[in-house]
């Protein structure tokens, strides 16, 4: 048996697993619907940062000695990758950026500026965008991972 | 508890990326000897389920929220080598992907979150599921505990860590009371949603959760009599399924 035929075959049993296309289905639901919901508040460890950091801030400030503080550390963070904090920061100016320059309609300057205005107040379309492609990146690549270590099976 | 670059050590960084790295190694080649085509799908379609519930925090006392991280719930279907695996993927996604924890920092976080909630939730559920015989109970109990403690432990690890850091501000007597006190919390949830899952696999696919287990051979060698007990009353709840053919009993 081919490598390809083993991709096939894999792929093939994968799709066939009733239980597959339903687990798909409902990580996708659960993004859907969850994520308007989700806290936006700081997790476990951010908050652990964030308390020591105002901690910090108010030692210097009582004692005038400087105390480093951990916020410079997160504003460099979050700035190289694709989607920081599973967030489309390029989505909503591409989508003016194309109404503008398209040249099929044309959109007075005023209802663009109010689009904007709407679009970057509504957090979960891009949200929702990152994390459906995070959701099959990850589906993707762990299907891959899973086909390359696959343990040797005598073929039927 | 994705630590963010630049809060710990660039030694610590070492250190733990030595340490994850061999584990995952290992992982590797123990994934070549049990990881089935049957349970290709499953490690695909748990680990971006993980990913996915890992996006979703939820609201907690205090101003914080916590998510699930999930390694327990991965390693009560594939083990803990499978839940490694299946952790490390996500974390290297989300550190180059999303700024989801830092790439410096990835060793700390796949020891913490892969390594620790691994095999910590994996044997405190094997070990609660062997004393626990009354019909699921054993599972629904293994892995809520397990995935507590996985929490709660991955949580004092993380807080030595950026604890010990000198780029981090805070020695140990504060981290390590702050991390864990939250995460005391934030466990609870965690082992809700552990269950909750389980819990609906139990009730609609419960052969999905005796599948080969992808660990050290001599640590799950009692699996085989365990098997024997689990599989009768699966076997039973799985036969009225339209196509229980075409899964995984066919």
């Amino acid at each position: 048996m081919g490598a390809w035929e083993t991709v096939k075959n894999v792929a093939k049993e994968t799709w066939n697993q009733r239980w597959f296309r339903w687990g798909v289905f409902a990580g996708l639901l659960i993004i859907a619907v969850f994520l308007p919901l989700a806290s936006r508040n700081p997790d476990g460890l951010e908050k652990v940062s964030e308390d020591l950091a105002l901690y910090s801030d108010l030692l210097s400030y009582a004692t005038g000695i400087e105390f480093s503080s951990l916020l410079p550390i997160y504003s460099y963070t979050i700035t190289y990758a694709l989607f920081p904090d599973y967030y489309i920061p390029q989505l909503y100016p591409l989508i003016i950026y194309e109404l503008y320059y398209s040249s099929f309609v044309e959109i007075p300057e005023i209802v663009l500026y109010q689009l904007g205005e709407a679009l970057s107040s509504a957090e979960y379309l891009s949200s929702l965008l990152a994390g459906i492609i995070g959701f099959f990146i990850t589906l993707g690549s762990a299907w891959l991972v899973g086909l390359i270590l696959k343990k040797r099976e005598p073929s039927t | 508890m994705h630590i963010p670059d630049g809060y710990l050590d660039p030694t610590l960084c070492v250190v733990f990326a030595i340490i994850s790295a061999v584990f995952v190694i290992l992982g590797l080649f123990q994934a070549k000897k049990y990881l089935g085509t049957k349970a290709i799908p499953l490690f695909a379609v748990l680990t971006a389920g993980v990913f996915a519930f890992q996006m979703l925090n939820f609201p907690i006392v205090g101003g914080t929220s916590g998510h699930l991280v999930g390694a327990t719930l991965v390693s009560v279907f594939l083990g803990p080598f499978g839940a490694l695996l299946s952790m490390s993927i996500i974390l290297l996604i989300q550190a180059f992907v999303f700024a989801d924890g830092g790439v410096t920092a990835l060793g700390a976080n796949i020891f913490n979150m892969g390594l620790i909630g691994g095999f910590v939730g994996y044997y405190v559920y094997l070990g609660i599921r062997k004393i626990v015989k009354k019909g699921n109970w054993g599972i629904r109990i293994g892995a809520a505990v397990g995935s507590y403690l996985a929490i709660v432990l991955a949580a004092l690890a993380c807080g030595l860590q950026i604890g010990w850091s000198y780029t981090f501000p805070y020695g140990v007597q504060y981290t390590v009371p702050a991390m864990v006190g939250w995460h005391l919390i934030i466990g609870v949830g965690e082992a809700i949603i552990t269950v909750i899952v389980i819990e609906y696999v139990i009730r609609v696919r419960p052969d999905l959760l005796e599948l080969p287990k992808i660990g050290f051979k001599r640590l799950l060698s009692w699996r085989a009599e365990e098997m024997k007990e689990a599989s009768s009353p699966a076997e039973k709840k799985e036969s009225p399924r339209k196509n229980s053919k075409k899964g995984y009993g066919g």
